[in-house]
């Protein structure tokens, strides 16, 4: 991975360390910093990187001790079929070909195709790991980390179609507007970093995932909470990284250290206004992005073993495993919340056709989540890494267009991981269908709370005062599930 | 008093899945025990009929309160929650009601249910110990609750009058919470003291000099002219001044060269362009639908240029208001009203949603929200699911808040014409219709099966309720129903691109060869009027508006909150427009209503934070107990008094307050290090506050400055590319524009009162790297060579264009040697002159306001 200007290389970013951070030791700025007295710079960065004060608001640090220090989310955005992945259902193909018995409530359905018989799963099915969790055949590698796995079979949401599924997942409700989770682990915790952000996001295409960057926005919370999206690919993983065509970074320095002449001379007349001393040090820090950001997404520094571990090796496991990886590399550089999207763009959604749909997907994501899982295990990062795994909602075992299935927002599986779960069991249970969540059922919001919880926040005790509500992530209601953890 | 917030019992109004058989089991079970009702013997009705009414109330005796407070905190809520559902206002089950004392006396086709101060003789109670009727009949109430009813009407059922008819709540405002200083009549305090500045005192820094040395305090020195001048730009017209009106400004020596350069520039149109953006901020005005599709809205644009020319014409903000909420109840035939009501269409909005009813209730939820945000500057969203927790706002003010647009409909087939211009469109296109009747009735045979199916497809895929609404005649339907229709309507015109979009080959050539057909009667056609995007009633019958609440819904009729009834009176004076129900007129005056003295505050406090930065009251959304309290509340009251006296009109009110000393006071003050211990927050405006410029100030500052910005006022949306204002850069709820976004822009989601001021790193990433402001430097740069400008001068004069200032010698100096150093060749040194700009537009002094 390399830009055009920036490189590890670089002389710039080793006098960059060499002088704390700064572009270059002695300059006025410096010194108006240090007549300033000891910490205002501190001050400032803290400004920045909280934001809240601009709010009149404090963001809280952990309310009781944390089990995991990081999340990644591996999304697979379109709904992946919960009957054909991690909740079999005898009953499903004895039956198929009839309908919904009248003894289930008859949901209202996304494309609303009524009376549609049962589809059977073609799945073959084992038990696996000395837990003993089922998993289907599309998921070999999955299955083999089964006893790392604490698999919710009794997820609900309200969303039935992709844009309120989506936004629902992300932000706790159907309805546009809210933080996304990351933001508020974000304003709950801050950043583990001073180099990159703090809520990454990537997807498995140049694609846009339904809702678009909505999905990781900050709502009404600061901007800076917001997630920042990074190209797996391609020369420049962060927008507007690289310096602009055709510039020399001998060029860039220059115009920075006139800038930093002036906006010293204005702070400097201006004293006791800290968001200007913000401002000077967001060019710093970007600076470090630049010189940080290419060499955390540079993959050539792996070994051949961890690159096959990823699935790196094959063409069809290339993509999300090089995501999965990025995604190891963020983490041991202090990125708190990662979001991986698969099938960006809805692929997941199998309405027709879900045969060959989600084979294609799953054998895209088997061996890089498993090589994920593995990888985080050895590195002795999965105790404090928190890897959750679901879509939007679950596919109902109704046909659809004789051989797919449709969105089922009553009754759909997640699995975590690491973080402090406990591996190796099932969480509640769906109906003898897989049409509704029966038993301990776990809507988006205890869901959403347990992973803030397994963070150390309390998901009611996090509030920001915005338009005369104390906001809280989950809205008021959602509690963590005490089973994660084996309690 | 409010209730103690128990943050974990808060309970939510979500879908609570059940058997449906459960619900049959119910109602079977409740029918035999009102037959069983039936069956038990008279009581002793006679009794209890032959006292006089006044007698059986309790209230003259010394004991009242207590009793009054039992039956509040305890009797109330059980009713309320466990009875009301079968014996309320809505269903009498065995002709029995509960919500009211009268209610309870009269009792049921079983006889009274109580008979105060005898227990043991009353019906209710032996109903609810299950020793005849078993009731409630899904769960026995607890015995402490029956012992509870039991000392209660043992006690003579005390039922106080406040509590007359139950609200399906159990908080009772108090009158505390009626005198909420927010709720309180204005007050026309006199001036304190005299704010003397320039040997002349102005009102406004009478009450902040007051508070100053309260607070041991001193008010710092007004800014200097250059820096005055260009504050002034910034905060009345959104850009900068060149710097020949900047010269203009500080050469004029005149006492009135302060007052003059502010009427200038509140009748420059800039001036609404400017402001209107913190209304649409308010009102989250956007131009895509939001949710997944996120489609464009080309005609949104006319509610945008409707606000402007508001500012513009200082249009009285009463006025303001009733467009807004009920434009189409006044003269339609000014198009600005259907205008206006494109207010009403501001909210998210998919086609593509099967769950028609969740998906209304949600518009409808919010619109509620937002009209609270806006004019009553109260957060009443918390009182949806449960009466606010903070705020005397209960349940039923927000569903009869709601009641107000019970009847709205959306309407897309209306447009914004006068009544000429209508009459003339109809009598040529009546014309045009009869010419090409033979072509369109052979379009209209092409297409009618294809029609056909896809209504087919479309309705089929709606839940079957929803499916009865659609096929329904519109004179059959309720306003409920008619949206509904509305909604399935949408989705056959919008899903898989519409019907057109299965045509067969053939069929295709053949509406394409029509359709030219019809081109050909193009010279008689009329020129389209104009579309607007409004609302009206919905002509016939208006659904009812329904608490939700388990399995029942209470009804209720649109009201004002209780707590801000006047003269005790919560009930509005609705009169019927035409087929219109006046609803939204009633809400709309009684919001604008100088006598209102909550939603007078709210606005003055608005534009008071738009001068200063911050509101008199800092948390302009809410005047509620969450948020914070005025730090200067006589001058708040004392301004609006002002502001209704002058006929509710924002000029006057910008005049008075960019006039104080207040408003022009410098950034800078000797003793500020001492300050900023006393007062952190600068609210006593000792100084004025650096302030960072908005996003929109940001890219216009950028264009005005490089010599692009284009002064076209008005008309539809342009591209990111278009040297245009940004008020006129089409806006995307899902995908904002990357640098608006960055600077905090106001993302048309939620109702905002105040722009978050975030500094980031990918912010500075963007400034110094992206594309966009590398061309305005660009263009600068191209700006500052032209003319055969020596190059000191280019470089004084990009000093001054940015800055609004000439540079010091160490920015002299330094720029110089940027710019000459090595002695670069010509092209060279454009090169680094475009660098140079590239800086000043990144620079602090550009982006913040002294």
């Amino acid at each position: 991975m390399s830009t055009p200007s920036t490189t590890e290389h670089d002389p710039r970013a080793s006098q960059a360390d060499s002088s704390g951070g700064s572009l270059s030791a002695g300059t006025p700025r410096r010194a108006f910093l240090e007549r300033s007295g000891m910490g205002f710079g501190a001050c400032a960065l803290q400004w920045m990187l909280q934001q809240d004060t601009a709010c009149g608001q404090e963001s809280r640090v952990a309310q009781h001790a944390a089990r995991a220090r990081n999340v990644i989310w591996l999304f697979m955005e379109g709904g992946p079929s919960h009957l054909d992945l991690v909740d079999p259902k005898p009953l499903l193909n004895q039956l198929a070909g009839q309908p919904l018995p009248d003894s289930f409530r008859e949901p209202i359905t996304a494309m609303g195709e009524r009376g549609a018989p049962l589809l059977a799963s073609q799945r073959t099915w084992k038990q696996h790991g000395q837990s003993g969790l089922w998993a289907s055949d599309w998921i070999p590698h999955i299955a083999a980390c089964a006893d790392d796995l604490a698999v919710v079979r009794s997820c609900w949401t309200n969303g039935i179609n992709h844009a309120g599924g989506v936004c629902q997942m992300n932000t706790c409700i159907n309805v546009a507007g809210r933080p996304s989770l990351g933001a508020w682990v974000n304003y709950g915790l801050g950043t583990a970093n001073q180099n990159l952000p703090s809520f990454v996001v990537i997807c498995d295409s140049g694609g846009r995932p339904v809702n678009g960057p909505r999905n990781w926005g900050s709502g009404f919370l600061p901007a800076s909470h917001q997630g920042v999206r990074i190209q797996g690919e391609g020369d420049e993983p962060i927008a507007n990284l690289n310096l602009p065509e055709g510039y020399s970074s001998q060029r860039q320095r220059a115009k920075l250290e006139l800038l930093r002449g002036f906006n010293g001379r204005h702070a400097e007349t201006r004293r006791q206004q800290s968001q200007l001393e913000a401002r000077i040090r967001s060019y710093e820090l970007a600076f470090r992005m630049q010189s940080q950001a290419p060499e955390a997404v540079d993959i050539a520094q792996e070994t051949e073993s961890t690159r096959q571990l990823y699935g790196l090796d094959r063409k069809h496991t290339a993509t999300f495993g090089r995501n999965c990886l990025l995604a190891r590399r963020l983490v041991e550089r202090g990125v708190r919340f990662i979001q991986l999207y698969s099938g960006t763009g809805s692929k997941w959604d199998s309405h027709a056709g879900i045969e060959s749909k989600h084979s294609r997907l799953c054998a895209a994501v088997d061996r890089p989540i498993a090589g994920l899982l593995t990888d985080l295990k050895a590195r002795g990062l999965l105790d404090d890494t928190l890897v959750v795994w679901g879509g939007e909602f679950g596919r109902t075992p109704m046909s659809e267009k004789g051989d797919g299935r449709d969105h089922n927002p009553t009754g759909f599986s997640m699995w975590m991981a690491g973080g402090g779960v406990r591996g190796g069991q099932v969480i509640g249970a769906t109906d003898e269908l897989g049409l509704y969540a029966v038993e301990d059922r776990m809507h988006v919001r205890d869901i959403h709370a347990s992973i803030l919880w397994l963070l150390g926040l309390d998901n009611l005790q996090l509030t920001f005062d915005h338009n005369g509500r104390p906001e809280r992530p989950t809205i008021n209601e959602g509690a963590f599930n005490r089973k994660l953890i084996g309690v | 008093m409010m209730r103690v917030d128990d943050r974990r019992t808060i309970s939510f109004a979500g879908p609570c899945p059940r058997g449906a058989g459960a619900a049959a089991v119910r109602a079977r079970r409740v029918e035999r025990q009102v037959r069983q009702g039936l069956r038990t013997p008279l009581l002793l009705v006679s009794m209890i009929c032959c006292l006089p009414a006044n007698q059986l109330w309790a209230n003259d005796e010394p004991d009242t309160a207590a009793a009054a407070r039992h039956f509040e905190k305890t009797i109330r809520p059980i009713l309320v929650t466990r009875c009301l559902k079968c014996h309320g206002d809505r269903k009498q089950e065995g002709g029995l009601r509960l919500d009211s004392r009268a209610a309870v006396l009269r009792g049921g086709e079983s006889g009274p249910a109580i008979i105060p101060g005898k227990a043991a003789g009353s019906l209710l109670l032996a109903a609810i110990q299950y020793r005849d009727l078993e009731m409630p009949p899904d769960n026995r109430l607890s015995d402490k609750q029956v012992r509870e009813f039991e000392r209660w009407i043992a006690g003579g059922a005390v039922w106080p009058q406040s509590s007359d008819t139950l609200r399906r709540s159990s908080s009772p405002l108090t009158e505390a919470d009626r005198s909420w200083w927010a709720f309180l009549p204005l007050r026309d305090v006199p001036v304190p003291g005299a704010g003397d500045v320039n040997g002349r005192s102005h009102p406004i820094d009478g009450f902040i000099d007051a508070a100053l040395r309260r607070e041991g305090l001193a008010a710092g020195p007004l800014a200097d002219k250059t820096t005055l001048v260009r504050r002034l730009y910034f905060d009345l017209i959104g850009v900068p001044p060149t710097p020949e009106e900047t010269d203009a400004f500080v050469n004029d020596a005149s006492p009135q060269a302060w007052k003059s350069l502010i009427d200038r520039l509140l009748d420059d149109p800039r001036y609404g362009e400017h402001w209107a953006r913190f209304w649409l901020d308010l009102v989250r005005f956007s131009e895509s639908d939001g949710w997944n599709q996120d489609a464009f809205r080309p005609h949104i644009w006319r509610y945008r240029d409707y606000v402007v020319r508001s500012f513009n014409q200082d249009k009285p903000y009463d006025e303001f208001v009733r467009q807004q909420l009920a434009g189409d109840e006044m003269d339609r035939s000014r198009p600005e009203n259907l205008e206006a009501a494109g207010f009403l269409r501001l909210g998210v909005y998919e086609y593509n949603q099967r769950d028609a009813r969740g998906h209304w209730n949600d518009i409808m939820n919010e619109m509620t929200d937002v009209v609270a945000d806006v004019f009553l500057g109260m957060g009443v969203a918390c009182a949806r699911c449960h009466d606010h927790k903070f705020d005397p706002i209960l349940q039923s003010d927000y569903f009869q808040l709601r009641a107000f647009f019970e009847p709205v409909v959306w309407r897309d087939d209306l447009h914004a014409a006068s009544v000429a211009e209508r009459e003339a469109h109809a009598r040529q296109h009546a014309e045009w219709l009869q010419a090409t009747s033979g072509v369109r009735a052979e379009i209209d045979r092409l297409l009618e099966p294809y029609h056909a199916r896809k209504w087919k497809s479309t309705v089929g895929k709606f839940p079957l309720d929803i499916q009865a609404c659609f096929h329904k005649t519109e004179a059959q339907r309720t306003s409920w129903e008619h949206q509904m229709a509305y909604l399935v309507g949408r989705q056959f015109q919008e899903e898989g691109g519409g019907p057109l979009k299965s045509l067969s080959k053939q069929d295709q050539q053949k509406h394409a060869e029509l359709l030219k057909q019809l081109a050909g009667f193009d010279d008689r056609k009329a020129p389209p009027l104009p579309r607007v995007m409004t609302v009206t009633d919905f002509g016939g019958r208006i659904a009812p508006t329904r608490i939700p609440q388990g399995e029942t819904a209470v009804e209720v009729e649109p009201a004002f909150p209780a707590v801000l009834a006047v003269g005790g009176s919560s009930s509005p004076d609705i009169r019927p427009v035409d087929r219109s129900s006046g609803r939204r007129t009633a809400l709309a005056n009684w919001i604008g209503h100088s006598d209102n003295a909550l939603t007078m505050r709210v606005i003055v406090n608005r534009i008071w934070q738009a001068h200063f930065g911050r509101g008199l009251v800092a948390t302009p959304n809410d005047f509620g107990r969450k948020g914070q309290r005025p730090t200067h509340p006589e001058l708040l009251d004392w301004l609006t008094t002002r502001f209704v006296e002058g006929g509710l009109t924002f000029k006057r009110l910008h005049r008075l307050m960019l006039t104080s000393a207040a408003w022009r006071r410098s950034v800078q003050h000797p003793r500020q290090d001492a300050y900023r211990v006393l007062d952190p927050g600068d609210v006593f405006l000792w100084r004025s506050s650096i302030r960072r410029l908005r996003a929109e100030q940001i890219r216009d500052a950028m264009l005005s400055v490089s010599g692009e910005l284009s002064n076209k006022v008005g008309g539809p949306s342009v591209s990111a590319k278009n040297p245009r204002r940004a008020l006129y850069v089409k806006s995307f709820r899902n995908t904002p524009d990357a640098m608006m976004y960055a600077f905090d822009v106001a993302k048309g989601l939620k109702s905002v009162a105040g722009r978050n001021n975030t500094t980031t790193p990918t912010q500075a990433l963007l400034m110094i790297n992206g594309d966009y402001v590398l061309d305005r430097a660009r263009a600068l740069a191209k700006r500052l060579e032209s003319g055969d400008r020596p190059l000191p001068d280019a470089l004084r004069y990009g000093f001054r264009l940015a800055w609004g200032r000439l540079p010091d010698e160490m920015e002299w100096q330094r720029s110089l040697e940027f710019v000459t150093a090595g002695d670069p060749a010509p092209e060279q040194l454009h090169e680094r002159l475009v660098d140079f700009c590239h800086v000043l537009l990144n620079s602090n002094e550009f982006l913040y306001l002294d």
